[in-house]
């Protein structure tokens, strides 16, 4: 594949941690943009500390979420507080087209880092602050993870049967995978933007925003019914059957969904038409809907004599959406889909060793991804000083040891 | 925004929210339904609960700031006047089955030879290859092969998917993203190209924690733990009950950890509370070895704290005292959010055939040039096909007469 990336050309320097601004940056890495990762090895940031580490051991260049959140990526390590540092990080502001952040809220500004003092530097810069709340405002506070951008932008509410307490999906951060794919658009917006104007911006974007989208119909139910939508689990008021159903097995359950008349005609005719399938209460959705309860226990006694990749099979050969409900391990070792669209791709990093990558679930026909690993803490440092920075070796050797590099 | 771009639509619910995503860009989308309009406008909730197409609140937010045209693309006319249509459009997004637009004559390679700057975004429940390629899919469905739903609810419990619709606003937003990095390509390429997107596959990408890093470095496979998480070998728990309703907060260690326990453990004295966890040392405190029964003993006294108050009394707390609670919010509570409001977020969507204003989540996100807001309501059946047919296309009232006899639009 000879042909040129979509973002062949475009630099982007980013001061990130965690999920939510590396996830950001990802894309343009792995999609032909130079990105730079600010580091140091005296702040490092969460996605260096995190277990699981190679052999268990902690290490910077041992974590491998890290090569998750950041593969493709340049990294520099820079004393962002020290007045050398600081010249430094201005000269590659002027290198860069998008300088992306996800500190606490306010602190890039008090360090004098803020919009108007990159727009001094270079007038066209495109500034992306992605945060849960936004950067400004009488909730930012102290900040929040995962669980509170969950709870705040309305998901939470949802994530239960209505007679259970909210639960949270172990430590997916689901705001940490949306924020991203908005703020990168944005992004690309901002980039187009400057093709056309000459102009740069500054993009602030909170993860509640295009959140509360998702949760667009029941926003208006209530905006325009007065009404509060609650949670219905894995049931939908528009189809029954529909949830999950036990199968054979400890903890093995598969999905099914019936929203059509054809759809409950060829899920009878799978089950042979029992004689229950014949009853008033089950013909229309309306009546499936009013005895849904009952309608689940008799299809749970179908379902538990098989597994479910059975019932899938059964299901899907009739044109009934059914599916597993998978956990990691039917995914990464059993899934044939999975398998034969290369969805795990096989990745290779210096330390970590040998692991296994999900690629973007989206394929390009002409410019597909290239996805490279994670880089070594400062891997970059001396081709960013000497190459990018002008640097003579000299003058990278000293700002090593007046710790500017660090 | 994106400046003077046009998007065909021909999608059902499951790629609704792509071309919304783009229309709030700036895009000027156009909705492509069959004559009749979308079987997707019979799902509620309904304005004023009156079951009707063009009143379909479901139908409304995901389709808000598209265009609408009539056409049936499986009759002849249909497909020539698709074919009209690709010549002035940037992009099309479409949701239907492998196969089907190739056996129209509408697939990507047909389209590509009259107008070689289209982006085709394809969505589908599992891909266009693979041995699922023809299954279907459902939101529910795809959220379960993706492993989500395996960590989702209470312990003991059914297996439960995330917000409603959740893989299709997912999968939209996946499929918007990919749509413009092809079209940041063809800005100084000249080239469209394919793309081929699935709920599935952005299922999967979803469960980045335990795909693959959990199964393949931890060996193991998360459970349903409900309220609670499971880390360093206890349980700590994540979601709390309050007085009217629910609040998120987790125990750390470290720095972070330190400075809010002390906070936390001055107010719990404020309330009588803290009896149990006033000799810890935050600064030492650490989860390493640490046992269940003193994780409890800990949680204990700050579940009997948040019960006492409200969500909105736990919030203002919060921010007073440097702690990181928030709120389970509600649609109500996300209305009544003071954040949101200080953002300017809500917006007010003019709905003339309802005789009134709409309020709608607004930006997705703030730009100092760009506007990122819903534009306008979303179309009423065929509310467009003046616009398109007449004024763009050149036809005549007769002839648009006889498409519709024909069932053509």
């Amino acid at each position: 594949m000879d042909k040129k990336l979509p973002f062949h050309g475009v630099k982007v320097l980013e001061w990130t941690q965690a999920i939510n601004g590396p996830w950001t940056g990802m894309y343009f890495a792995n999609f032909g943009a130079e990105v730079i990762k600010i580091e140091s090895t005296k702040f490092p940031e969460m996605g260096r500390t995190s277990s699981p580490y190679k052999d268990n051991i902690p290490g910077f260049d041992r974590s491998i979420t890290f090569n998750i959140f950041n593969a493709g990526k340049k990294s520099f390590t820079l004393n962002l507080r020290e007045d050398r540092g600081r010249e430094i990080f201005f000269k590659l502001v002027k290198w860069s087209d998008i300088v992306l952040q996800n500190q606490r809220p306010g602190l890039m500004k008090k360090m004098s880092y803020g919009y108007e003092d990159l727009k001094k530097i270079k007038e066209d810069i495109i500034l992306i602050e992605v945060s849960i709340m936004g950067q400004e405002g009488p909730m930012v506070g102290v900040g929040g993870w995962g669980s509170n951008s969950m709870a705040q932008s309305g998901q939470f509410y949802y994530y239960r049967f209505p007679e259970d307490e909210p639960s949270s999906p172990g430590f997916t951060a689901v705001p940490d995978v949306i924020g991203p794919i908005f703020a990168a658009m944005a992004g690309i917006a901002a980039l187009d933007y400057k093709r056309r104007t000459g102009k740069g911006q500054h993009l602030d974007i909170s993860q509640m925003e295009p959140l509360v989208h998702f949760l667009g119909p029941a926003i208006l139910d209530y905006t325009v019914n007065g009404r509060v939508q609650p949670p219905v689990g894995s049931r939908d008021p528009h189809a029954a059957p529909h949830n999950a159903f036990r199968c054979k097995g400890d903890n093995k359950y598969c999905v099914i969904a019936v929203f059509t008349d054809e759809e409950w005609r060829c899920f009878c005719d799978v089950l042979g038409h029992p004689d229950w399938t014949n009853s008033a209460k089950f013909s229309t959705l309306e009546a499936r809907k009013q005895h849904e309860t009952e309608l689940e226990e008799w299809v749970n006694k179908w379902t538990e004599q098989f597994s479910p990749q059975e019932v899938m099979t059964m299901l899907q050969k009739a044109g009934v959406p059914a599916g597993i409900v998978q956990n990691a391990q039917d995914i990464v070792d059993f899934d044939p889909q999975v398998k034969a669209r290369n969805l795990l791709i096989k990745m290779h990093h210096p330390v970590v060793g040998d692991y296994l990558h999900t690629r973007w679930p989206f394929i390009l026909s002409k410019t597909p991804a290239d996805i490279q690993t994670g880089p070594l803490i400062g891997e970059h440092n001396e081709y960013v000083c000497t190459e990018i920075l002008g640097m003579t070796e000299e003058e990278f050797v000293e700002s090593i040891i007046h710790e500017i590099i660090t | 925004m994106l400046n003077g771009l046009r998007a065909l639509d021909l999608t059902t619910e499951m790629g609704f929210f792509c071309g919304k995503v783009l229309a709030q860009f700036g895009v000027d989308v156009i909705k492509i339904e069959k004559p009749g309009g979308d079987t997707a406008r019979r799902f509620g909730p309904f304005w004023h609960d009156e079951d009707d197409p063009e009143k379909s609140l479901y139908w409304f937010a995901y389709n808000e700031s598209k265009r609408g045209i009539t056409l049936d693309i499986e009759t002849g006319e249909g497909q020539d006047i698709l074919k009209k249509l690709i010549l002035k459009s940037d992009f099309m997004i479409e949701s239907f089955p492998v196969g089907y637009l190739d056996k129209l004559g509408l697939g990507y390679r047909e389209l590509s030879k009259i107008n070689p700057r289209l982006i085709m975004t394809a969505i589908t429940p599992y891909g266009q290859t693979g041995p699922f390629k023809d299954y279907k899919a459902t939101d529910l469905i795809a959220m379960a092969g993706g492993g989500i739903m395996s960590l989702t609810g209470r312990p003991g419990g059914l297996p439960c998917r995330l917000s409603p619709d959740h893989a299709y606003c997912l999968t939209g937003a996946n499929a918007a993203l990919a749509t413009m990095i092809a079209y940041y390509y063809r800005t100084w390429s000249g080239e469209g190209q394919y793309i081929d997107t699935s709920l599935f596959e952005c299922a999967v990408r979803e469960n980045y924690n335990e795909v693959p890093v959990s199964w393949k470095f931890g060996r193991r496979n998360s459970g349903r733990n409900g309220t609670l998480m499971f880390r360093y070998n206890v349980f700590t728990r994540t979601i709390w009950p309050c007085k009217d309703g629910h609040v998120t907060w987790t125990l750390f260690a470290g720095t972070i950890g330190a400075s809010e326990n002390k906070n936390l453990t001055q107010w719990l004295e404020e309330e009588g509370l803290h009896e149990e966890i006033k000799d810890i040392d935050w600064d030492k405190f650490g989860f390493d070895g640490i046992t269940q029964e003193k994780i409890d003993g800990i949680e204990r006294p700050i579940f009997e704290l948040f019960k006492r108050h409200t969500k909105k009394e736990l919030e203002e707390e919060s921010l007073r005292r440097g702690l990181r609670i928030s709120a389970i919010n509600d649609v109500k509570d996300l209305y009544e959010n003071r954040q949101l409001y200080f953002r300017k977020y809500w917006k007010t969507i003019e709905h003339p055939e309802l005789s009134e204003q709409i309020i709608y989540p607004g930006q997705l996100f703030i730009s100092s040039e760009m506007n990122a807001e819903p534009r306008h309501r979303g179309p009423l059946i065929g509310e467009h096909n003046d616009q398109i047919y007449k004024d763009e296309l050149g036809f005549n009232d007769s002839t648009l007469a006889d498409l519709k006899n024909k069932g053509v639009i």
